[in-house]
């Protein structure tokens, strides 16, 4: 796997947030999810698939990490399994569909589920980072799966 | 008492099994035979009834993963396959059923708790089982002590490396996290809402498992390279979305690692060991490799695994990873299910070369901010002009920074003694960073594609014939770090490259 480790650009979310304060239904929307912007670093090659890796810190338990691309759609969960699992933190391989890519960045929306609570964005140390990274595959032309964005 | 051998079955050969002894069955399928759960019931009611001091009581079983079991690194799916592996021939043994195998639940096509698993003792809240933490602490908490007295040093030091000191730390967790799970909270999900959340669909979902099977390498399917398999490294499509999804989706016992007390989790995780099995179909298909390649096999056929016991109870002796690298002697196939697909789909491509890489030296080895080091591969022009287009370089640093800040550019036959060799530069390759410093602690291997880059070079005449290729490794330092601090932080070296198409 090649770790393209060029950090993503976090969006600070100020227009929304100001939208928000004008307009008090948005904040609910504003503060649910944090978006990752990351540009791709290079067109796909041939057998290549592109993977975000979401590196996550100590997660209470009863957290999942949902991760969704631009329209919505979930790409993935990060749902630590145990204690130790949860308590260490650990870097995440979430799939991407070829629609996560648009004009060279991939955008994803990543908010944080808590048994009996609203959805929230997560903390810094919740998710400490999210990178773009190019696993190779078995191509598309016949031999194998197609995943390649 | 007497070890049982893993070496005393010799393990078959990776090849395809058409003559398997057992098969293992589709849970979901039409016309699964019921024989299959009444034998799994029976075999499951014979171990609770066995007492705490058996290794094969069902406590006693479960507690084997809590004390052993890998997760979010490259061991996931060969200790796993171990476990199960033995539990089955136990379940054999117990259940009189001389042709039991384990079933699978494919959650794929059955996105929820099959209903059988509500019935009887295949439902962990039937009153065979353990009711209360106090009852359960009461029972095994003995037994375990003395099985920790008996450790040898070699299981002393597992446990070591997985951070418990004493049985009392282990103890110390179950209760806190807490990994047993009384009635009525054995399971979130019940017969009345058996059904998976939609996060949970979307992670068995066939399109999730398709690109979990889409991996060439190993690494990339079975999750990260780990230096002892007590160490999360880093977590796999195939372990950290359908494997995680479920067990916290079906919730209770299945959270935690005291999760084999439910029975659905060998069913769970058979389902994992076929997509394993299915992975592996495809590559031999493709003639990809299905174990890790390179120095990387010795590390992971040599891991030990410890605390496996037989069907007679006996202690599993010379066992490491390895010996489960293929089903081999446990001698199983499993029913098509979903995913399977991805096998037919694959068809080899009768003129594809086959994977080589060519070891290189080292002309310099200690990584400074801002100095380059250097290693040479020597590689057949013909290999170079054929392959041009799918080489890759497999780049490893030693010693990672311990702290965040620093990246490393890869450069391809750049120009001597250039200075501020930077990404525009038609040597450039990529650029290697890191992510927490908890994760590394050892070295890590990067795979760089270089195709590009050697396509700029030819077309700059800068592919000299028969010499070999120069992979240049610089260090940087984000500009926001202060030259001392940066230096303070820095110490790390190059190990030599590989160049090819492995």
């Amino acid at each position: 796997m090649q770790e393209f480790l060029r950090p993503g650009r976090l969006r600070t979310q100020l227009f929304i947030l100001a939208l928000a304060v004008a307009w008090p239904g948005s904040l609910f929307a504003a503060a649910t999810q944090r978006i990752y912007d990351l540009p791709v670093p290079r067109a796909a090659g041939a057998g290549e698939a592109l993977v975000a890796r979401v590196s996550v810190g100590p997660l209470k338990a009863h957290l999942r990490i949902i991760v969704r691309i631009r329209n919505g759609e979930i790409a993935g969960t990060i749902s630590p399994f145990g204690a130790q699992e949860r308590q260490g933190g650990a870097v995440y391989t979430i799939p991407l569909p070829s629609s996560a890519v648009k004009d060279g960045i991939v955008r994803l929306l990543v908010e944080v589920e808590e048994k009996g609570t609203p959805a929230r964005a997560p903390t810094a140390d919740e998710v400490r980072n999210i990178t773009l990274a190019y696993i190779s595959v078995t191509d598309s032309s016949g031999n194998g799966p197609s995943v390649a964005q | 008492m007497a070890a049982a051998s893993v070496a005393a079955y010799p393990f078959r050969s990776v090849a395809a099994q058409p003559a398997a002894k057992y098969l293992r069955r589709n849970l979901a399928a039409p016309g699964f035979p019921a024989q299959v759960l009444t034998s799994y019931a029976k075999a499951i009611t014979a171990m609770l009834k066995l007492p705490p001091s058996d290794p094969r009581n069902w406590y006693r079983n479960a507690f084997v993963h809590t004390l052993d079991c890998p997760h979010g690194n490259w061991w996931f799916p060969v200790w796993h396959r171990g476990y199960l592996g033995w539990f089955e021939r136990t379940c054999r043994e117990l259940s009189g059923d001389p042709d039991f195998a384990l079933p699978f639940w494919d959650w794929t096509a059955l996105p929820r708790v099959p209903k059988q698993l509500f019935q009887g003792v295949l439902n962990p809240a039937d009153p065979a089982y353990i009711s209360s933490y106090q009852a359960f602490n009461a029972q095994l908490s003995n037994p375990m002590s003395s099985l920790w007295q008996s450790f040898s040093a070699a299981q002393v030091k597992e446990q070591t490396l997985r951070g418990y000191g004493s049985m009392n730390d282990l103890w110390t967790q179950v209760q806190s996290d807490p990994m047993f799970v009384p009635p009525p909270g054995v399971r979130a999900l019940t017969a009345g809402h058996p059904g998976f959340d939609k996060p949970t669909k979307k992670a068995v979902a066939l399109s999730t498992i398709t690109k979990a099977l889409a991996p060439k390498d190993f690494i990339s399917f079975g999750s990260d390279k780990a230096l002892f398999h007590s160490q999360a490294a880093g977590f796999g499509i195939l372990e950290g979305q359908p494997h995680n999804n479920v067990h916290n989706c079906v919730g209770g016992l299945m959270e935690d690692m005291l999760s084999p007390i439910d029975p659905l989790f060998f069913l769970h995780h058979a389902n994992i060991d076929r997509l394993w099995d299915v992975w592996t179909r495809k590559q031999q298909k493709l003639n990809l490799p299905t174990l890790p390649a390179g120095p990387d096999l010795q590390a992971w056929t040599s891991e030990p695994f410890l605390f496996f016991h037989d069907e007679k109870g006996n202690p599993v002796s010379t066992a490491t990873a390895g010996a489960y690298a293929t089903i081999g002697n446990f001698d199983y196939a499993y029913e098509k299910g979903s995913g399977e697909s991805v096998v037919a789909a694959a068809v080899p491509q009768p003129n594809a070369a086959p994977a080589q890489s060519f070891p290189g030296g080292l002309t310099s080895h200690e990584l400074n901010l801002g100095m380059p080091a250097e290693s040479q591969v020597s590689m057949p022009q013909t290999v170079l002009a054929a392959q041009q287009s799918n080489l890759v370089a497999k780049v490893t640093i030693q010693d990672p920074p311990s702290a965040h800040g620093f990246s490393f550019n890869v450069f391809v036959n750049p120009p001597p003694d250039t200075p501020g060799l930077n990404p525009d530069s038609p040597s450039y390759a990529a650029t290697l960073q890191f992510f927490g410093a908890h994760h590394h602690e050892g070295p890590m291997s990067f795979t760089v594609p270089i195709g590009d880059t050697l396509k700029a070079l030819a077309a700059r005449n800068m592919l000299k014939a028969n010499e070999p290729l120069r992979i240049v490794v610089i260090p940087e330092g984000k500009p926001t770090l202060e030259p001392h601090v940066a230096q303070a932080n820095f110490k790390s070296s190059l190990a030599p490259v590989s160049v090819g198409t492995f």
